[in-house]
């Protein structure tokens, strides 16, 4: 059965509101400051995605 | 105008994939994968052919008004205003003639997709209980049922579970394409994936547990589960003990299914049931997610129930990895309150058809969970998938057909295909050709639509803007942009109620005049409209909330998990779930027939006209094990005829080894566009699944009037292709 301490609950919990605030940043069409960060941090590195960061096109 | 991309929810299925709509000087060329990499899968062959049905020559575009007799699909051209206009005058006229409960609306809420809980605001305001759905047998009831026990529908947390259980389900790549990505997700993080099936389904083939039982057993096999689940004590009992009534009630009935009795009635082994009830209780974290099949049994609510149960007992109500009540999103105002179901009065209420029979997911039920729904989720009628409150289909027909236990003379169907969407076809024909008035709003011409008065051309999603929230069973919004601009006679469903609206009474009641404006009123309580949410992005979600139950209680009469229901004992049920055998298998009559397994390049009744599609899956088949074709002398590619005591479907057979001996599979929802005007509204009749499945009060379910379609009586014979086919 799923039966975990009360401390295992609040750190599940907590890790999947900090992951669904990490996702409505994903979704958000920002390019720049924190939206922008996550999106580079979590999203694939494409050329595109390179490109945007100021990479140099190989 | 150019090339364009623009973000859509695709209404193809039910299911609302979120895609891209590419356009070229104002016309869709293109629907591909979005450009986010996380939803990027989630798209399907039937979302890629969305160019060929929203630019089909067929589509309908001018509204149309009958000219010959009913069903004989003869018609002239009208303008939108006239159609509405006398439609109205005609409908005005019955509701003075019959009383207002003489109205009655079928729809889909996947298709038309932007009614916005408009429907249901008209009919409250015109005084009519009887609305229904194709959610009646598929979701909506699920949710219903739900409510019963925990007072809300939950949502699997996929993401986080680390077991899955698929009752009859079978999400595929090109089906329920979503669900799929997110169980083959979790199956490659290491859960565990049970399947219950009759066939070797395509999840089953790759199940860690299948469980081949009989078709129309899932009730006895959840007892079957529970009987391990308590006799070796794998329960939460400081959940059961603080947050949970009836276990005593509740463990006295699952004690009458030994694992003995289980086995005889599912034909499964008894130490694999075993099994499977231990890898699920054990699992930390284990979802159950909706499936179609328990939606639809003699047994179907306790079956439902079951799950519930399971899932409560078990520790994974509202938990992360388990299934959670995720409630209204604050920031979008729901169907529920657009509806105005306060303002339908007791007397009209108690109209509503089913509600004294079959009352489950009726006004009656809503009424008793009223004062907790809104305590716990802060609206006191809940419309989850649309459901919950509505006529019972049935019921419906009967009274549409006979003029008991009143007279219904006036039916609107909208993206609702109804002559083939529900059991006991002959009387739901034999209910629309006892019409006074019949109103169809679609994309094309269907079976359903030739039997209308007026026809009225709907959009399609390419054509309108939308924020989807799950129809309230997620609290997720989901943007939709309009990509073109729709013929000049075609309607969206919003904007075909709100200017029937305008020629009633309470035309002041629909103050938002398109959608953008309900969009903008919907969004109003978190600050923003429509063009705000358009320029920030394509999906939002609330942070999510768990065990919020510890704060507010459960939205049921006592607060608690009811494992054993209040409100099915104040309605004179059986409290607690119990098993019910379907019709019985005779000599005449040998198989176990159920409907479904979906064709990927369909849903439900359509798409058939769609050449990409079609030529997928150009024909029904009804499939069948090798030993039981050997044993009728027949083999794939016979056509055959599948009867049953009611009706009969012709089909082309499969022989497949997945099928499990003594079943036979019919396909649902065929009928065959090239047939219109060759036959009979549009070959409606030779191979439609919904002429075979009784719905006699002793073949449904009680507590929700449900037919059984998993497993009823049913017999093969070989003969000739029709004429009809061979000619086309």
């Amino acid at each position: 059965m799923t039966k975990r301490t009360a401390h295992q609950h609040r750190m599940m919990e907590l890790k999947a509101r900090v992951m669904a605030v990490v996702a409505n940043r994903l979704f958000t069409f920002k390019q720049t400051g924190l939206d922008g960060l996550i999106k580079r941090s979590f999203l694939p590195k494409t050329e595109q995605n390179k490109s945007r960061r100021g990479h140099k096109q190989i | 105008m150019g090339q364009e991309a623009k973000y859509s929810i695709c209404s193809i299925c039910d299911i609302g994939c979120q895609l891209r709509t590419e356009t070229i000087n104002g016309e869709v060329k293109r629907v591909i994968a979005h450009d986010n990499p996380m939803l990027a899968k989630n798209i399907c062959l039937k979302g890629v052919a969305a160019p060929s049905i929203h630019n089909h020559p067929d589509r309908l575009k001018t509204p149309l008004k009958r000219v010959g007799e009913r069903g004989e699909d003869r018609w002239e051209e009208i303008s939108y205003e006239q159609a509405m206009d006398e439609i109205a005058e005609k409908l005005k006229s019955i509701v003075a003639q019959y009383g207002p409960e003489s109205f009655a609306v079928s729809t889909s809420g996947w298709n038309t997709q932007v009614t916005y809980g408009a429907d249901r605001r008209f009919m409250n305001l015109l005084g009519s209980p009887n609305w229904t759905s194709g959610v009646s047998l598929c979701a909506g009831n699920t949710a219903a049922v739900n409510k019963l026990t925990y007072g809300w529908f939950p949502m699997g947390d996929f993401g986080n579970t680390n077991c899955i259980v698929l009752f009859g389900h079978n999400p595929k790549k090109h089906s329920w394409t979503p669900i799929y990505n997110q169980v083959e997700a979790a199956r490659a993080r290491g859960a565990k994936v049970i399947v219950l099936d009759p066939r070797v389904s395509e999840q089953a083939a790759v199940a860690d547990l299948h469980l081949r039982l009989r078709a129309g057993t899932d009730a006895a096999m959840c007892l079957g589960w529970l009987k391990v689940i308590f006799d070796e004590e794998l329960y939460d009992k400081d959940f059961v003990r603080d947050w949970c009534i009836g276990f005593d009630e509740l463990k006295a009935r699952v004690d009458e299914y030994p694992l003995e009795r289980v086995e005889e009635i599912t034909g499964v082994d008894r130490e694999l049931i075993a099994e499977a009830a231990r890898t699920y209780a054990n699992a930390d974290g284990a979802i159950i997610p909706w499936t179609p099949i328990t939606d639809m049994q003699i047994s179907s609510t306790s079956a439902i129930r079951l799950h519930s149960i399971l899932r409560a007992v078990t520790g994974n109500l509202d938990v992360v990895g388990g299934e959670t009540l995720g409630g209204f999103n604050a920031a979008y105002v729901p169907e529920s309150e657009i509806a105005l179901h306060e303002e339908l009065s007791s007397e009209q209420k108690a109209k509503q058809l089913g509600f004294d029979d079959h009352p489950v997911y009726t006004y009656r039920v809503a009424e008793m969970l009223k004062a907790p729904t809104e305590k716990v989720w802060g609206y006191p009628y809940a419309d989850i998938v649309m459901g919950c409150h509505m006529a019972n289909p049935s019921n419906l027909f009967r009274a549409m057909a006979t003029e008991q236990p009143y007279p219904v003379k006036a039916f609107f169907v909208l993206g609702n295909n109804a002559l083939m969407s529900y059991p006991n076809q002959h009387q739901v024909l034999k209910g629309m050709m006892n019409q006074e008035l019949i109103v169809a709003h679609e994309i094309f011409m269907t079976p359903t639509a030739m039997l209308a008065d007026y026809v009225l051309p709907g959009d399609v999603f390419s054509e309108r803007n939308h924020i989807a929230d799950g129809w309230s069973w997620t609290t997720r919004l989901s943007l939709s942009q309009k990509s073109v601009e729709p013929a000049e006679g075609i309607s969206s469903s919003y904007e075909f109620w709100k200017d029937l609206a305008k020629r009633f009474d309470f035309g002041n009641r629909f103050p938002w005049e398109t959608i953008e404006d309900v969009l903008d009123y919907r969004l109003s309580r978190s600050g923003r409209t429509f063009a705000d949410f358009e320029a920030s992005g394509f999906m939002e979600m609330q942070t999510p909330e768990f065990r919020k139950y510890r704060k507010t209680g459960f939205a049921t009469p006592s607060g608690k998990v009811e494992l054993a229901s209040s409100v099915l004992r104040d309605l004179g049920f059986d409290p607690v779930p119990y098993y019910r055998e379907g019709p019985a298998l005779t000599k005449e009559y040998p198989y176990a027939v159920f409907s479904g397994v979906r064709e990927d390049p369909f849903f439900q009744t359509g798409q058939r006209n769609i050449p990409e599609l079609r030529k997928r899956c150009p024909l029904p088949s009804i499939f069948i094990h090798p030993t039981d074709a050997v044993a009728e002398g027949l083999e794939s590619g016979d056509w055959v005829e599948l009867q049953t005591a009611y009706g009969k479907v012709t089909a082309e057979l499969s022989v497949q080894d997945s099928m499990k001996e003594g079943h036979l599979r019919v396909p649902h929802g065929w009928w065959y566009p090239e047939l219109r005007g060759k036959a009979e509204l549009g070959g409606a009749f030779i191979s439609s699944d919904a002429v075979l499945c009784s719905d006699d009060d002793e073949f449904l379910d009680h507590e929700q009037g449900i037919p059984h379609f998993k497993g009823y009586p049913g017999r093969l014979v070989k003969v000739e292709k029709p004429l009809e086919l061979e000619a086309s």
